[in-house]
């Protein structure tokens, strides 16, 4: 929420991220009751199967004739063994996944645990770096050769930047009125021919009728104006780059006063301590979130394994279209000897009934698998977002959301299904902020405060507090100017203090 | 860079040459050093120098107008004229927009023969393949 006012206490970003661990426990529970509610209805499936098989072969062995009798109810037993076979292997497949899942947790609660101490950790090297740069900013503004420098410097970038401003304006001009001069004929033969410089050799008649087209487009004048439109803006150029170094030479020498005192106070090395806890941690969170996405990968086959899109039951059908095929000559002949006996009315009345009991479950069985398909999806989604948060650090100490976010609303819509994870996530941007460090001045909003310690932290605060408010655009835009050169600074003997100020590769440590 | 001669007030109508610097002179030794070597060591100095100072002029250009502004205030407190601060602004931002700019010839026969001796090269030409062609075709028909 860039540029908000911010107001009360806010909720803190730990907070949020344990109300995004809980929204996910709860998917996690409704779909292992889903998955329990499947698993039985597995169960009662293979025993009706089972029966149903058995039923099939009782008939198949009272109608069939002697003759086929022996190949068809090998061929019968054959798929029945076959599907058995299938179904084991699915089963197995199920069981893989289901031992994969139990250690993808227990990896990510390792992950997670070390996590939590590490950002622990960092939590501490924050506090401790703020504590030391309220330190280094007040030595700072009592250094006498700092306040001198420093008011040098942004002298030099005021001018810096008027000359930048007047560089593109004569650039303007040249390029609206040099045109004029190149297209004119008689200006351009002139010209071409060096004519009023030493290399023009011409002579007697033509010499004289040059000096009369000469003074028709008044030649003398018309060419200064030509060579000063030409040539200035690049020899202006060229002397502010000569200025901007002379600014840099002394940005470096006040970055030297503060890498020397952050040196003496412990700063830097809080800082190099950080930056290796950083590391760590975004490690952690990327190895997080590929752990994250394999387990969704897991879930998901999980998830087709229950349903229809799946090796397995593609296998199943297949052999059973075969089977079908072989059956056809002795299932026409069985149509063809249609008996009255008592035993068969039997049998087809049982196996209608266990029809009906499989057509049932097949119902339940899709109604759950479309619930935990829902549930998966939305468990992928909020590994996602749960993901963003960690990487953009909020779940920092730092991290705060305004009092108007209301976290409880949001994730119970989005496990309601009424708003999506990129709508989640976006209300979460919209409403986190960070704690500003302690020396953050009045004055300053968001956005400035971002810049500035993006920009160069105590360094460039200290420099508004030296200078004055009025400064402050001077120093933003030096401390701009110095972004590039103090990132690729090459590392030397002298003190230097690591840029940028943050441990992570988010803004929240 | 470029030695080129440039200046900020519109110049005189003359043609003076500018000075080049040569090879023979940054090669020679000092004591060996002509006349005419050292003259020209001397020009580029100080066409270097009227660089420097129209650098400098054209950065701090406000500067330039606020004391022109002030002369100009000045002066017209002497002869008398009721000029304001507003109007004396406009006239000098006036006179920088026109300054530089290329001034067209106007329209004259003399004019028009200027063209005519600048193209007269390609005039000869044009007329020679004509001619050529006209002979041509006097000579087949």
């Amino acid at each position: 929420m860039m540029g908000r006012t911010r107001s009360g206490r806010g909720l803190a970003g730990r907070s949020v991220a344990q109300a995004l661990n809980q929204a996910a426990e709860q998917l996690r529970r409704h779909q292992s009751e889903c998955q329990t509610g499947l698993r039985r209805l597995d169960e009662s499936t293979n025993e009706w199967v089972d029966r149903r098989g058995k039923t099939l072969l009782e008939l198949a062995e009272h109608y069939l004739p002697d003759v086929s009798r022996d190949s068809v109810l090998a061929t019968f037993r054959g798929i029945r063994h076959d599907l058995l076979e299938v179904l084991k292997q699915k089963q197995q497949r199920e069981r893989q996944l289901h031992d994969a899942l139990v250690e993808d947790e227990a990896e990510a609660n390792r992950l997670k645990s070390s996590l939590e101490e590490v950002t622990q950790q960092l939590n501490e090297k924050v506090a401790e770096r703020e504590q030391l740069e309220t330190v280094v900013a007040d030595r700072l503004k009592e250094h006498e050769q700092f306040q001198q420098i420093s008011k040098q410097a942004l002298a030099a970038e005021q001018e810096l930047q008027r000359n930048e401003e007047r560089i593109a304006e004569i650039k303007q001009e040249a390029s609206d009125k040099l045109p004029a001069y190149e297209n004119n004929r008689l200006f351009r033969y002139l010209y071409d021919r060096g004519f009023g410089t030493s290399e023009y050799k011409k002579k007697g008649l033509t010499r004289r009728l040059d000096r009369w087209v000469a003074k028709m487009v008044k030649y003398g004048r018309s060419k200064r104006s030509y060579d000063f439109l030409r040539v200035t803006p690049e020899l202006m150029a060229a002397e502010v780059t000569r200025r901007r170094e002379q600014f840099n030479v002394l940005m470096e020498q006040l970055e030297g006063i503060e890498a020397e005192i952050a040196l003496e106070v412990g700063l830097t090395a809080v800082i190099q301590a950080g930056k290796q806890l950083g590391n760590r941690r975004d490690e952690l969170v990327g190895e997080l979130g590929q752990l994250e996405e394999r387990f969704d990968g897991h879930h998901h086959e999980l998830l087709a394994l229950e349903g229809k899109q799946n090796d397995f039951y593609d296998q199943g059908v297949q052999r059973m279209k075969k089977f079908l095929a072989d059956m056809q000559h002795s299932w026409l002949e069985h149509q063809s000897r249609s008996t009255p006996e008592r035993q068969d009315d039997e049998l087809v009345a049982e196996i209608g009934w266990l029809n009906a009991k499989l057509d049932e479950a097949r119902r339940d069985s899709g109604e759950l698998t479309k619930e935990l398909r829902n549930l998966d999806d939305r468990m992928s989604g909020l590994h996602e977002v749960m993901q963003r948060f960690r990487r953009a650090d909020f779940d920092s100490r730092r991290s705060v959301f305004d009092d108007d976010f209301d976290v409880e609303r949001q994730l119970s819509g989005y496990l309601r299904g009424e708003i999506g994870r990129e709508e989640l996530w976006s209300a979460m941007r919209r409403y986190q902020y960070f704690h500003q460090p302690r020396y953050q001045q009045r004055g300053w909003d968001i956005d400035d405060s971002w810049e500035m310690d993006d920009l160069g932290g105590v360094l460039g605060r200290v420099l508004i507090e030296v200078a004055g408010e009025a400064m402050k655009h001077a120093v933003r835009r030096g401390m701009q100017r110095r972004g590039p050169y103090r990132l690729n600074q090459q590392p030397s003997s002298r003190p230097q203090l690591p840029t940028p100020r943050w441990f992570t590769k988010g803004r929240g440590f | 860079m470029a030695a080129v001669q440039v200046q900020q007030a519109p110049p005189p109508d003359d043609f003076s040459v500018t000075a080049t610097p040569t090879s023979n002179a940054a090669e020679a030794a000092p004591q060996q050093l002509s006349i005419e070597q050292t003259l020209r060591i001397m020009d580029v100095a100080t066409t270097l120098r009227k660089e420097q100072a129209v650098v400098h002029q054209q950065l701090n250009i406000e500067e330039t107008k606020a004391m022109l502004r002030q002369r100009l205030l000045d002066a017209a407190k002497v002869t008398g004229e009721p000029l304001t601060e507003e109007q004396v602004n406009i006239a000098i931002e006036h006179y920088y927009d026109k300054l530089h700019v290329f001034e067209e010839p106007e329209w004259s026969w003399d004019l028009a023969m200027a063209h005519l001796y600048v193209m007269r090269n390609k005039i000869i030409a044009w007329a020679a393949v004509l001619g050529a062609a006209g002979a041509a075709y006097a000579w087949f028909s």
